[in-house]
């Protein structure tokens, strides 16, 4: 699971209200390649909500990334550190924790399990 | 008829079938009474072992089906791979062939072998051809469903051609930024690798977990999620740029569980994906209604949440090619939609045209003629058939008189 799905995940269940975002517990995580693209960055700059996932990124080990994201101008080094966080870093093992009710979410082989019981629908 | 139900039992603990008392009234099992026995839940160790009770659609009672449609494909069969099914004599049912009775299936999460037996006994006893009537979608793609679905090439052909079709029909603008979409009833990511083939970005939903081990073992590029989208997508607001479907919404027309109503289904499902999409995004669906009920339900389920569009129908002549897309629309509406891909009786022209969308939906029903047509009686009146006779009488051959009999229309049956 990689932070670009992550970002967009909410907890389902109901009667929660602060959905978003999912508090990330790693176990393993693993780096994968993903090729460069600054348009798709940049499109994609304006949807993330940042300080899900600069938590996000620290919870699997990395921080390299600005605690607030630049306004207009995104140079090369920010866009690389931005790639790297939201397409390479992937959760193997863990679980995603709904920070309102406590429920955890089991992540097994980077998929997360987000099937909820029948009193929680 | 009085049918041999052969008693199973059921203790999640063992992993054993528990003992199941169904009273079987002729002639036939009703769903009155299989429900209290059988739909209930355990708790065990904090896992859900559920019982589900399989049924058609809207809550129908097996009875009713039974009475009102004779000689409908409803019919749902036993489960118990040892119960002699005999078609009785007495009934009208038999005349059809088809047998009734009430299905069951135990899937219990502890005994994966247990519901492994049983569904390849359900597929060789099946009446129908419809995977959606035979279990659960999480059940029926198991792990040998789910190896045997990606390694048949044909299917794999089928579902590239599919994925290739909707992502045409999403309109994405064409200035080569890759997009974030979403995959809903991803499977094992055939569609998938469809999107990631086009420079896209995707997250795919599933709720088979067999199914998306096949999906990572084949290393797609999208993120995969396990879940159920009758219980909502759970994304956030405006953040999906596109969504296509490639032959799953059909599932969620079927309740797999007592709690499940298709239609709340539906709208929670169509609801929370309005709110995902991001404004003028659209989503495509392929789909494969079993009737035009079920189209209609999910048209109308769509419509209420807010969505706007129509159904672009592929090859609409041809029995084997014709696809379905639902097509739907977030905000804005398009200047124009696609064409369907018309055939031209040899079926192999691809004849493209733009329409203009006037944000209507309509729903047409291609007009199937009966295989075994009735020819038209009217070009043969009594004058053409006295003429005849006087021609045969001409020749020498003995035709019976004429009187006010000949030629006088016989009933249908004739």
């Amino acid at each position: 699971m990689r932070l670009i799905m992550h970002n967009m995940l909410t907890c389902n269940i109901k009667g929660v209200i602060n959905k978003s975002p999912l508090r990330i517990e790693a176990e393993k995580v693993i780096k994968k390649e993903v090729d460069f693209n600054p348009d798709f960055l940049r499109h994609m700059l304006a949807k993330i909500e940042w300080k899900a996932l600069v938590d996000g990124a620290r919870s699997m080990g990395y921080t390299e990334l600005p605690v607030h994201a630049p306004g207009i101008e995104s140079d090369e080094p920010f866009l690389r550190k931005f790639h790297h966080a939201l397409l390479e870093l992937n959760l193997e093992e863990g679980s995603l924790v709904c920070q309102e009710s406590g429920r955890k979410f089991p992540v097994n082989k980077g998929v997360p399990n987000m099937l909820l019981h029948e009193k929680e629908v | 008829m009085n049918l041999p139900v052969r008693k199973v039992t059921a203790d999640v603990n063992r992993s054993q079938p528990r003992r199941v008392d169904v009273n079987t009234e002729p002639p036939f099992l009703t769903l009155e009474k299989l429900i209290p026995q059988l739909l209930k839940r355990q708790s065990t160790r904090g896992q859900e072992h559920e019982r589900y009770l399989r049924f058609r659609g809207q809550s129908g009672r097996c009875s009713e089906y039974v009475s009102d449609h004779n000689s409908s494909r409803d019919f749902l069969v036993s489960v118990f791979p040892d119960v002699n099914i005999k078609p009785s004599g007495e009934s009208s049912l038999a005349a059809s062939g088809f047998i009734a009775v009430g299905l069951f299936v135990l899937p219990l999460r502890n005994s994966v072998a247990q519901s492994c037996r049983i569904v390849p006994a359900l597929k060789t006893l099946k009446m129908s051809t419809r995977p959606e009537l035979l279990a659960p979608p999480e059940i029926f793609y198991d792990d040998s469903e789910a190896r045997k679905y990606t390694s048949s090439s044909r299917i794999v052909e089928i579902q590239a051609r599919l994925s290739e079709r909707a992502l045409e029909l999403l309109a994405l603008p064409e200035d080569d930024v890759p997009r974030f979409l979403l995959d809903i009833g991803c499977g094992s990511g055939l569609s998938g690798e469809t999107i990631s083939e086009n420079g896209h970005q995707w997250i795919g939903l599933d709720i088979s977990a067999s199914m998306l081990n096949v999906a990572v073992e084949r290393e797609v590029e999208g993120d995969l999620l396990l879940g159920d989208m009758g219980q909502g997508l759970g994304l956030r607001a405006g953040v999906i740029d596109g969504a296509i479907s490639i032959s799953a919404v059909q599932w969620l027309c079927n309740a797999d569980k007592s709690s499940h109503e298709p239609r709340l289904r539906l709208k929670a499902f169509f609801g929370s994906l309005y709110r995902c999409l991001s404004r003028g995004a659209r989503a495509v669906f392929q789909v494969y209604p079993e009737s035009i009920a079920q189209r209609e339900l999910i048209l109308r389920q769509a419509l209420q949440a807010g969505f706007g569009g129509g159904l672009v129908v592929d090859y609409p002549h041809s029995t084997k090619k014709r696809k379905e897309f639902l097509v739907l629309t977030c905000g804005s509406v398009p200047t124009s939609i696609n064409d369907g891909h018309k055939g031209s009786g040899s079926e192999d022209d691809d004849d493209d045209s733009e329409d203009e969308d006037n944000g209507m939906v309509c729903v047409s029903d291609r007009n199937r003629p009966r295989k075994k047509q009735r020819t038209n009686k009217k070009g043969k009146g009594r004058e053409w058939v006295l003429r005849k006779k006087e021609q045969s009488r001409r020749k020498g051959n003995d035709v019976p008189a004429d009187s006010k009999y000949t030629a006088r229309k016989r009933k249908s049956r004739f």
